[in-house]
């Protein structure tokens, strides 16, 4: 096992290890106690204080997803695998976190919420595009990446985004149309604004993350220091009584501005705190480790251990299945559950590692590999 | 203006340590070539008519001239010394080493005679030895051009410039050392112009030449027709990154039309 970690880049582990425990906290708070901090019908100022990095866990998790692509796709090149196979991979890989998504939502948000596009697709679609794109020059890329992010308000307005938006979750009817809408613009996780986060991961990897001598740190600080500014502005100039530009559903234009900086700014910091004192991982390494290398299965896992109860409880008390979402408990009870629903999956990641057991990452390189 | 291949003028050595068996008289000069190297010549004065003399300081000049060449690499066909007797003198020579044996009158001629010839030579052993370094990396820069942009996304490496730079600079160091290795036989001959045609006979230098131009000359084509497809690959990549990014505008625009498309169906 520690072969293998020897090849992990403990910046990207850190970097998604704080993604999958905000998204675990987020999670739990919203739907056990029905903290909508990041939506349109609840501005930023109304929410409790706690919960403001929360929305910053996807993004993580998105961009990261760019960069851990580019990362396995030069690796498989220096294994001297050839492009058709390296093509298959990634097709499968596609494909596999894509239809884990369906799956996903099946089991978890009931056959209704099929095609809520969540952020499994989006990853799934992610790598799909990153396959066909990935010969592209790493300029044409950000700059996908800046037109996805530039296209997606007037998409929404086009689309109508509140429309679906009403109950304050996705409603669609299930009709051709509205679907691909949902998938495009108005769904959880739309390719747009939210595929900029894997492409920018994708073409700013090497820069970020790179090997010493070839990575610029300092270029992704700057950058990403430039990009919290002009989100700041934004912010402040969207509203007056400040942060109502500041939701998550809708994505607004400060929202991925800001979250892009402070991607890129926490990225830089962590991948140059660590080259200077590489010590810190020796100690923090052990035990944030587990938690990036089964971030797939933490996922899916958390949404089991606190849904799947939730679910049960309004089939025996409730009228409905779903009667007690969002109102199960107080945020404070539903934090606490969070914080030990992390301190066990750690514990257990850790022997599954220890004993060589398999978890979802094993099942998606057994089918894909 | 100075050649930087141009010896620094003579200088005595400033604690000549003259070899035992020599006669006093005798005197050591060294010729700075610069790069922590010299050339170390010894001068041996003898009388007129003691050629037997001559004859038994030549062996010992050549032994010294020997020892301290020991760690010169010679070209293949180049002798380790050489030894010259001319009209009663004699004149040693190795790659760090000299030694001219003659009267008085004529020493300092065949001193500067044997000087020239010591420069040219090392400035061919120099280029032999940058085109053996050259010849050693021609076969992997070439691959590394023919591979880049074909089974990998990475560009060609940069230090395949370099050794197009170096075999240009290569070939054209040869080039001006042309004139001194195949310098004509003079008519009628001095003492000077003999020495040095012996000396260029003895040590190959002509052949060397001719074989160390004709490998400058494959690997100049080869940096050549490897600069011109990395400059080609290059023009690629830029006119690819521009088709990929009217790709990106256009599916930008596609789906910009597409959302429009199906919100105006769902309004219906």
């Amino acid at each position: 096992m520690r072969a293998q970690a020897s090849h992990r880049q403990p910046s990207i582990d850190l970097l998604r290890a704080i993604a999958i425990t905000l998204m675990v906290v987020v999670h739990f708070v919203e739907n056990l106690s029905g903290q909508m901090g990041q939506t349109a019908g609840a501005p930023l100022a109304s929410t409790p204080l706690w919960m403001l990095p929360s929305g910053f866990a996807a993004p993580i998790f998105t961009f990261l997803s760019g960069t851990s692509y580019r990362i396995w796709v030069v690796a498989q090149v220096r294994a001297g695998k050839d492009a058709d196979s390296i093509h298959k991979e990634s097709l499968r890989r596609g494909l596999f976190l894509f239809g884990l998504g369906f799956v996903f939502n099946v089991f978890v948000w009931l056959p209704e919420d099929l095609f809520n596009w969540d952020v499994l697709t989006l990853i799934g679609t992610g790598i799909l595009v990153l396959t066909l794109f990935r010969h592209a020059p790493d300029g044409v890329l950000l700059m996908a990446a800046l037109l996805m992010a530039i296209l997606a308000k007037p998409m929404q307005d086009a689309a109508g985004y509140q429309e679906y938006w009403t109950n304050g979750y996705f409603d669609p009817d299930l009709t051709l149309t509205e679907v691909t809408l949902g998938w495009l613009v108005t769904g959880y996780f739309p390719l747009f604004p939210w595929l900029a986060y894997p492409l920018a991961g994708y073409a700013l990897g090497p820069t970020l993350f790179g090997p010493a001598g070839k990575a610029k740190p300092w270029l992704g600080f700057t950058t990403g220091l430039g990009l919290l500014f002009f989100g700041t502005i934004m912010l402040i100039a969207g509203n007056g009584t400040g942060l109502a530009a500041w939701t998550m559903f809708p994505p607004t234009p400060a929202y991925i501005t800001c979250t892009m900086g402070c991607v890129l700014v926490g990225g830089s910091c962590a991948q140059a705190a660590l080259a200077r004192w590489p010590w810190l991982w020796e100690w923090i390494g052990g035990w944030i480790e587990p938690l990036s290398r089964h971030s797939l299965s933490i996922y899916l896992l958390h949404h089991l251990a606190h849904i799947w109860p939730l679910w049960a409880y309004g089939a025996w008390n409730g009228p409905e299945i779903t009667s007690y979402w969002q109102l199960a408990m107080s945020p404070s009870a539903s934090f606490g559950l969070s914080c030990c629903f992390m301190v066990g999956v750690t514990l257990l990641f850790r022997w599954v590692d220890r004993k060589h057991l398999p978890s979802m990452e094993t099942l998606m390189r057994w089918i894909c590999e | 203006m100075m050649d930087r291949n141009d010896p620094q003028p003579l200088t005595a050595v400033p604690d000549p340590e003259i070899p035992a068996g020599f006669p006093s008289g005798s005197a050591i000069r060294r010729i700075d070539w610069g790069a922590q190297r010299a050339f170390d010549l010894l001068l041996v004065p003898v009388s007129e008519g003691q050629e037997a003399e001559g004859s038994s300081l030549s062996v010992l000049a050549r032994e010294w001239a020997t020892t301290g060449s020991g760690g010169s690499q010679v070209a293949a066909g180049c002798p380790g010394s050489v030894l010259i007797p001319l009209y009663g003198n004699h004149v040693v020579w190795s790659p760090e080493r000299g030694a001219v044996i003659a009267e008085a009158g004529r020493l300092d001629t065949l001193a500067a005679a044997l000087t020239e010839f010591a420069q040219c030579e090392r400035r061919l052993r120099d280029l032999e030895q940058r085109g053996d370094s050259l010849n050693n990396r021609v076969e992997t820069d070439a691959a590394s051009i023919l591979v880049a942009g074909e089974a990998t996304d990475q560009p060609p490496r940069g230090g395949v410039q370099g050794s197009q730079l170096e075999s240009i600079s290569i070939r054209a160091e040869l080039s001006k050392i042309a004139p001194l290795v195949h310098a004509p036989v003079l008519h009628p001959p001095t003492a000077a112009s003999q020495l040095a045609e012996r000396l260029r006979d003895r040590t190959r230098l002509a052949e060397r030449h001719d074989l160390a131009t004709n490998r400058a000359d494959f690997a100049v084509q080869v940096y050549e027709a490897c600069g011109q497809r990395a400059f080609d690959a290059k023009i690629a990549r830029r006119q690819s990154g521009l088709e990929w990014a009217i790709l990106v505008i256009l599916l930008g625009q596609m789906a910009l039309m597409l959302v429009e498309i199906l919100s105006s169906r769902t309004g219906q």
